[in-house]
């Protein structure tokens, strides 16, 4: 499945415009990421692609056709959309929660028990969704989308993913990204906003970056967009990236603002 | 169905029928079989009447805390109830300035109706912050609403000869009457019957529509639909519940709550056997007011179901804002 914004432009009503003439290509079997800072739109760009939002100029398609006129039935066979922040309203548990991903679609207990093992989270199946951590929850709607688009072909599926690792911790963190990975390797295609550049880097095949005003600083290949000067147009501060342990890593170089703060060894004990 | 919601149905429906049994022995002089024919026949008219508004209320209920997202909602607490009763007796006012007679039993559905969808529309407008629904917001909105309708109906009622102050014990506080005609309560009962029935068929799409609005739309559910679904279903329920006993509280609320705590939230038995609840829980409140004798008459079944719904709608108002 494709995604291409087109010069997509959009502003809330009575409000700012929060993105400015964006263009990305997400070929099937791609890893495509949206990294910027707080507000630059990154939220916005996804519920666009996934055509929950009609934009106001420029287009995104999905397949050739613009997204926000999809069909109920296409969207649910085709795309999951992962909410920053996954919401359920009621007592459900885990597992009814995740088989909503199936809602239109055929019932298949397996593959919602097998996203739920994915997410290492078989052993919450029977809790109730709102009593489980942050984290878990949105681990939980990782696995609602990986049963929804559920298939050994996923060429023609894709997954629209807000932050899917926002609230995870490291571990948990590196097993969904390998989970999307895997998804485009079997043909998918993922658009995730990450706020982990490292992640980005070591797992997005392209990237798209973006200002704190929403324009682009730059879209191609990761190693080309995460680059120092372009996270310094984006993110307005200074990045490093070095290799570890055989992985490149973005690491943000934070200066101690001048003149610097006693060291507290030197500091003079209250009287 | 699960196991254990069959098993809850299975119990409310053993509930329905014991409470039946009790209404139709109920009299004030303690338990007794009718042995009179057309005692027999009253009594089974109020407890059709009885279970048909207390399955409309609680399925209106179901509907109503989907559409809203809010736990807290259900017909009386939002305005819908006494909405529908100040569009009654506007209707049985105009009818009476033009041909000077007074509806005392089956006054014209259409107001009602449209006195509870104008009600929602007012209280969805108003209950909304930052363009989402606030579960508090809703709240103050619909009892402001709720006392302003109430006023209304008084309002209007003192425009009318003594015969139409006479009617307040049924449009202000909810009461079965003896004189009800069989073809309206016919007429809600079918209407009741089909909308639960409706409910049930979009059982699962009401579950998926307890995502977030995006999420939803993403698993397929058509939103706009199915709300517009909602608003229609859950205004004309409680319309149908107005026409035959006037504004009764509290119903809506507590059967749903009570059969999720029991069954689960899976709305296709939740729709069920909430409207069983509800039906049950009127039936027995109606055998409750025809024991319990004051010494003033027969007590309007509105005043037993608010103060034992009141509380409950208190215990939960405490207990949802005391969740995260």
């Amino acid at each position: 499945m494709t995604i291409q914004l087109d010069q997509l432009t959009f502003a809330y009503p009575r409000s700012a415009r929060v993105l400015r003439s964006v263009s990305l290509f997400a070929a099937p079997g791609a890893f495509v990421a949206v990294v910027g800072p707080n507000g630059a739109g990154k939220s916005t760009l996804l519920r666009l692609a996934a055509g929950l939002l009609r934009p106001q100029s420029g287009a995104a398609e999905i397949n050739g056709a613009p997204a926000h006129r999809l069909s109920p039935r296409f969207r649910a066979e085709r795309l999951a959309y992962i909410a920053q922040r996954p919401s359920v309203t009621g007592g459900f548990t885990t597992r009814e929660v995740v088989a909503l991903g199936r809602f239109v679609l055929r019932r298949d207990p397996e593959a919602v028990d097998g996203a739920l093992d994915a997410v290492r989270l078989a052993d919450r199946a029977d809790a109730v969704f709102n009593q489980l951590s942050a984290g878990q929850q949105q681990r939980a709607a990782i696995a609602r989308a990986l049963a929804q688009v559920n298939a050994a072909d996923a060429a023609g599926r894709c997954i629209l993913a807000d932050e899917p690792i926002s609230a995870l911790d490291p571990a948990h963190a590196s097993i969904v990204l390998k989970l999307l990975f895997a998804f485009t390797r079997r043909g998918g295609t993922v658009l995730a906003s990450l706020h982990d550049l490292t992640a980005a880097l070591r797992w997005a095949d392209q990237t798209l970056v973006l200002r704190a005003d929403g324009s682009p600083v730059g879209f191609g290949p990761s190693a080309e967009t995460l680059r120092p000067e372009a996270l310094r147009a984006a993110f307005g501060a200074d990045f490093a990236i070095g290799e570890v342990a055989g992985a490149r890593i973005v690491v943000p170089l934070d200066r101690l603002p001048s003149p610097l703060p006693p060291a507290a060894d030197t500091m003079t004990p209250d009287p | 169905m699960n196991r254990r919601e069959t098993l809850v149905l299975a119990a409310l429906a053993a509930l329905v029928v014991a409470a039946v049994a009790l209404r139709l022995a109920a009299s004030p002089d303690g338990l007794a079989w009718p042995l009179d024919e057309f005692e027999r026949n009253l009594r089974a008219l109020r407890i059709v009447c009885a279970l048909t508004v207390g399955a409309a209320l609680a399925a209106s209920g179901v509907m109503l805390q989907a559409l809203l997202r809010n736990p807290l909602a259900e017909p009386a607490v939002l305005g819908l109830t006494t909405g529908a009763g100040l569009g009654v007796v506007i209707s049985i006012y105009i009818a009476y300035t033009t041909t000077g007679a007074i509806i005392l039993y089956a006054p014209p559905a259409l107001p009602a109706l449209v006195g509870a969808l104008g009600a929602l529309a007012v209280v969805g407008a108003l209950g909304q912050r930052r363009g989402l629904i606030d579960p508090v917001s809703l709240i103050l909105v619909g009892v402001v609403l709720s006392l302003i309708c109430g006023a209304g109906i008084v309002f209007v009622q003192h425009l009318l000869p003594d015969r139409g102050v006479a009617m307040a014990t049924r449009w202000v506080t909810g009461a079965i009457s003896d004189e009800t005609p069989w073809s309206r309560v016919a007429m809600v009962g079918g209407a009741t019957t089909l909308a639960i029935a409706l409910g049930m068929f979009f059982g699962r799409a009401l579950d998926a529509a307890s995502l977030s609005d995006d999420e939803a739309r993403s698993v397929g559910v058509p939103l706009g639909l199915l709300r517009a679904a909602l608003f229609i279903g859950s205004g004309a329920l409680t319309a149908g519940a107005v026409l035959i006993a006037g504004p009764i509280g509290f119903v809506g609320l507590v059967a749903p709550h009570a059969v999720r705590r029991l069954a689960g939230p899976r709305h296709r038995s939740l729709m069920l056997s909430s409207a069983l609840l509800g039906g049950a829980l009127i039936v027995l409140a109606d055998a409750g007011v025809r024991l319990i004798d004051l010494g003033a008459g027969r007590m309007p079944i509105g005043v037993l179901t608010a103060i034992l719904g009141g509380p409950a709608f208190l215990w939960l108002l405490r207990r949802e804002r005391l969740q995260p």
